[in-house]
């Protein structure tokens, strides 16, 4: 099942009857809700104005509950929206879950190892490899995020340790997260290694799901039987069978 | 000098990485940093250096252990 840490939408604005105008501000030449609002809101990132449209950048820690991290996916999608919703910053009419567009994803895998930072050692020597189309930079809370070299591409696959970044954030927005998932929650995730494959671009977006669509559903992501997290990390562990090179004469 | 750089850095990384005594990795490792124009060239290198690859890799087992981590983790992403 796919499953988003994150992921900006666009909503027609016909979705949207009600609005607080009180929560907006125009800053930098945008209509926003307020920073003030937003820093008391967990897993709403932005909500802007924007040509028709609402622009939402949502977690999945809006979805965060007693044991659970909170990530979005096709079971509890209209619970997002309610809770946005909740907020009282925008009423929809109807769950926008169909008419919504997708601008940016990232698609997301919680695994439990064994021993995470052998792990983190044992994917980025593998990775290595196939350094001549990646660079493997390092990442938050002892992880590494693998880029390709192409400005034009952004497409990454971040592996980091989910509990080293719940524990170090000392926002006071995370402190209310920790009160969500309970702080028992952090204990078990110590074994949890995230891996999030950040998709910026329609073009990217398309070829990780392997679509065609002129606009890009959030319906259609989260009932995709893709698996992006699966393909990005194997293309990056993998070395490449058909290299010209490797299928030459043996000389051992 | 570039096999020489290149050892030196078999020793550090890449000779943790594929390896399972099969040539292929090397060939692969060879070709990315030495940038050698064709699979002959390639050949030769291998050859005059096969004892030294070799004595590398047997030195270090490490890799399998990693190999095993990273394919377990993807049954896992799959699941």
């Amino acid at each position: 099942m796919i499953t988003l840490d994150r992921v900006r939408l666009l909503v027609p604005e016909n979705k949207v009857p009600e609005v607080n105008e009180n929560d907006f501000d125009t800053f930098s030449n945008k209509i926003t809700v307020k920073k003030e609002i937003l820093k008391n809101i967990v897993g709403v990132r932005e909500i802007t104005y924007i040509n028709n449209s609402f622009l939402l950048d949502v977690s999945g820690k809006i979805t965060a509950d007693k044991g659970n991290l909170g990530l979005i996916h096709k079971n509890n999608v209209k619970e997002v929206f309610e809770k946005i919703d909740d907020t009282g910053i925008l009423r929809f009419n109807s769950s926008p879950v169909e008419a919504s567009q997708v601008l940016y994803l990232d698609v997301t895998k919680d695994v439990e190892v064994e021993n995470p930072l052998e792990t983190l050692t044992a994917i980025e020597l593998l990775a290595t490899q196939r350094k001549h189309k990646n660079k493997i930079l390092d990442y938050k809370n002892s992880g590494l995020i693998i880029k390709p070299h192409a400005k034009s591409v952004s497409d990454s696959l971040a592996i980091y340790l989910k509990y080293k970044e719940i524990i170090q954030n000392k926002s006071p927005k995370n402190r209310l997260y920790i009160e969500k998932i309970g702080i028992e929650t952090i204990e078990k995730i110590k074994k949890t290694v995230r891996l999030e494959r950040h998709l910026g671009t329609f073009k990217d977006i398309r070829k990780a799901f392997k679509t065609n669509s002129k606009k890009i559903r959030l319906k259609e992501i989260l009932h995709s039987k893709k698996n992006p997290v699966k393909d990005k990390f194997c293309e990056i562990t993998s070395s490449n069978e058909y290299d010209w090179f490797t299928v030459g004469k043996e000389v051992f | 000098m570039k096999i020489q750089k290149f050892l030196k850095k078999v020793g550090m990384r890449a000779i943790l990485t594929n390896f399972d005594d099969d040539v292929k990795v090397i060939r692969k490792m060879l070709k990315i940093e030495c940038e050698f124009s064709s699979p002959s060239t390639l050949n030769t290198v291998i050859a005059t250096f096969k004892e030294e690859l070799k004595e590398k890799i047997s030195e270090n087992r490490n890799f399998f252990r990693y190999q095993k981590i990273v394919q377990d983790l993807i049954k896992k992403i799959g699941e």
